[in-house]
């Protein structure tokens, strides 16, 4: 699986506004609606839930990453969105260092293969140092959506 | 009964005992295909014999040649069809065969050599010849070459499954995959050129309970298909064409271990305490679900470690779920309301699975393997956790992640892990949802961050084949290297101790269930360093229930802190042995 087969690029915030985990993930979830992957009437729903699962357990895993992550009816297909912070954000990860990047994911209730295909992707370049940096170096949104693409192409950069 | 054989001269060889008890059997000689045969001569009365096994080995051939022609596709495989043809006309052929008796006789050497001789000449003087054609013929011999040698040296491996009498194995090397598929009703014993204390196919063949030798070097350079083998898996030693003295000798020596071990059975229902009243946990690890009974049997309290790789490896095609349930379900229930640790994959390196054939690393041992195979292959993860999540109402089941070697690789496998709880809350499918979660320390860098790995983790097992294969950077089945490997270098212990602290600060839970705990000289040392969980090959558990029994925690105390002083890996080895006789001098 691509990134770009379950990334929406159109949701992707560059510099996220919050440097508060439950505000982010409100903004990733908003974001998603607005670039029309969501419906209207699941969006409070669906920050309930993925607040109410970090709380039970961060999906911080560690090197400045979290991966937050629900299933929801509402949608078809896994669909994620990118959010980037500069400051850092307290996300109780546990390595208790700051969140410097967020990849929020919604996936169907009724696939739950096509999450995992989703989640392999990202532990695969996740694991590239080289990937978080060129990430984090990242300005706008385009910048984030080039190199994700890049990466689809070559996985190894 | 051994008529044809007497005038052989017995042979002995001496290498490394992997796995106890005795085997008297006959030989069979397996994937020897590409073997350089050694020039081996017969007493003159036996050319009539070697004369009839390359009668046989022909006819075999034939027969072989002729069934596999006539199973071919016409239409498609003409092509096939001529090159067998070709072959059988080789075969057929009386002046090659004569050729052949011809040496055995005028040199006095073996069928095999002799085969081995002629067909090699032939192939060469083909080689030679300019003609790209005639050229190219020379593979059609050395084809026959093999053909004929497989005849001769007994069956190929696929035929070890169908065994309807008893052998001793005798191979160069064994893949675990070749190991797992044995039949322990009749393979008696395994011998091997190479491989080490801690190779796998040593692991295998004790868990098994097959005697075995390795290291042999050019033991398969001696014997010959059929001939009578005795496998010491106590003393390391193998004897080929024993004298009738030495064969009886051995059937005396084989009842009184058998006896011994008898003796120490009786302890099985004796709980493992120690003199001062330390109660100690000793489980049993296992490498398939029919184990589960062994460990039982010889008086272990539950599974320490379930390795389950053997779903991979001995079988033809992918595991399905079903398959993986069926697995855990059976040893889970089998155990009542004991623990089964139950290992996720450690596949990679030299255990490998059917359709992920993995690329081939130049560092498969440092490449990826295990934990971070499973990791990049969710799918693959995700079946096996669906099915131990499935088992884990059934009986007390833990799961353990072999080599972790960050936090990260942690919160991962634990964040795949809630995934699939969810699904499973999703299917409606009950669940322990408070199954315990553990990780195996079995690299340097897990202990030397086991204090923040203790954070997220219900318990340590210490893997030390592992631990002391990356802490001294030695390959245990290399034999040019394998003498550095060692359980009792001060890096080794050291963070071995670190962990031990690590873990009960923590207040987490903390055992041993590599190799390291089954040996009768490392037991005082490791509870010494605070051990009280241990698992260990399931045939070894009387005995180190036995040295439990005798010892006291304050002994061992002693014998850890003075090990702990120690700076030179061969001055703790003969101290821990030393102590361990002072205190248990029938053990040894």
């Amino acid at each position: 699986m691509k990134f770009s087969d379950f990334v929406c690029f159109e949701a992707t915030i560059a510099e996220l506004q919050s440097s508060r985990r439950d505000d982010v993930i409100i903004e990733l979830v908003s974001s998603l609606e607005k670039a029309g992957q969501l419906k209207k009437t699941a969006k409070e729903e669906i920050i309930k839930a993925v607040i109410k699962r970090e709380n039970e357990a961060s999906t911080g895993m560690g090197k400045g990453i979290a991966l937050p992550h629900v299933k929801h009816p509402s949608v078809k297909d896994v669909i994620a969105a990118i959010g980037k912070s500069s400051i850092g954000i307290d996300f109780s990860a546990l390595d208790k260092q700051p969140v410097y990047l967020v990849i929020l994911l919604i996936s169907p209730v009724n696939n739950p293969d096509k999450h995992l295909q989703a989640m392999e992707n990202i532990f695969k370049v996740l694991q590239q140092e080289k990937f978080r940096k060129f990430l984090r170096q990242s300005r706008n949104a385009e910048d984030i959506e080039d190199l994700l693409r890049e990466i689809d192409e070559n996985p190894s950069l | 009964m051994y008529s044809n054989w007497v005038n052989i001269a017995m042979e002995i060889k001496k290498g490394i005992a992997v796995s106890p008890g005795i085997s008297i059997a006959r030989s069979m000689i397996i994937d020897s295909e590409d073997y350089r045969i050694p020039r081996r001569e017969i007493k003159p009365s036996q050319r009539l014999v070697e004369t009839q096994r390359i009668r046989n080995a022909f006819n075999d051939a034939i027969e072989e040649l002729t069934r596999l022609g006539a199973q071919q596709d016409l239409a498609e495989s003409g092509k096939i069809r001529d090159i067998f043809a070709v072959h059988l006309r080789l075969l057929r052929d009386r002046s090659l065969r004569k050729k052949i008796t011809d040496l055995i006789h005028s040199e006095l050497v073996t069928a095999e050599y002799a085969v081995s001789k002629v067909l090699r000449e032939f192939a060469a003087h083909f080689s030679s010849v300019k003609d790209t054609y005639i050229s190219e013929r020379a593979d059609d011999i050395y084809d026959i070459e093999r053909r004929l040698l497989r005849q001769l040296l007994g069956k190929k491996r696929e035929e070890v499954k169908g065994l309807s009498e008893e052998v001793a194995v005798i191979a160069r090397e064994l893949s675990p995959t070749q190991t797992a598929g044995f039949n322990k009703q009749f393979v008696k014993g395994i011998a091997t050129d190479a491989g080490g204390r801690t190779s796998h196919t040593a692991i295998v063949a004790r868990s098994l309970g097959i005697p075995a030798v390795v290291a042999l070097e050019d033991l398969t350079e001696i014997v010959r298909g059929g001939d009578t083998v005795i496998i010491d898996g106590n003393r390391g030693i193998v004897i080929v064409n024993p004298d009738e003295e030495t064969t009886l000798q051995y059937e005396k020596y084989s009842s009184e271990f058998l006896e011994l071990e008898h003796k120490l059975d009786a302890i099985r229902a004796k709980p493992a305490v120690t003199r001062d009243g330390t109660r100690i946990a000793v489980f049993g690890n296992i490498e398939f679900p029919d184990e589960a009974e062994v460990v039982l049997q010889k008086g272990g309290e539950g599974i320490g470690l379930y390795r389950t790789e053997f779903l991979y490896l001995s079988s033809p095609t992918e595991p399905t779920e079903e398959q993986h349930y069926e697995a855990y379900a059976a040893t889970v229930r089998f155990l009542r309301n004991r623990p089964v640790v139950i290992r996720t994959f450690d596949l990679g390196a030299d255990k490998q699975t059917q359709s992920k054939r993995f690329a081939p690393e130049p560092n498969p041992f440092l490449g990826l393997r295990s934990i971070r195979f499973c990791l990049q292959n969710l799918m693959m993860f995700k079946t096996q956790l669906h099915a131990i999540l499935r088992a884990s109402l059934l009986g007390h089941v833990k799961i353990m992640f072999p080599l972790i070697t960050n936090h990260q690789e942690l919160m991962q496998a634990k964040m795949i892990l809630r995934d699939v709880m969810e699904d499973l809350d999703d299917e409606s499918i009950p669940y322990n949802r408070n199954i315990e979660v553990g990780i195996m320390i079995e690299t340097p860098s897990a202990a030397l961050t086991a204090s923040t790995l203790a954070r997220d983790t219900a318990f340590f097992s210490i893997g030390t084949n592992d631990l002391i294969q990356y802490t001294l950077a030695v390959d245990r089945g290399n034999e040019l290297v394998s003498t550095l490997y060692s359980a009792t270098d001060p890096a080794v212990i050291r963070l071995i101790r670190m962990v031990i602290q690590d873990a009960n600060k923590a207040q987490i839970d903390v055992s041993v269930c590599g190799e390291m705990a089954s040996e009768p000289d490392y037991i005082m040392m490791l509870l010494g360093l605070g051990i009280r969980t241990i698992s260990i090959t399931p045939p070894m558990i009387p005995e180190i229930k036995q040295i439990i029994r005798s010892v006291t925690i304050e002994d061992c105390n002693n014998v850890a802190r003075k090990v702990l002083s120690m700076n030179s890996e061969r001055h703790i080895s003969s101290f821990l042995r030393s102590a361990a006789r002072k205190i248990l001098p029938e053990a040894f």
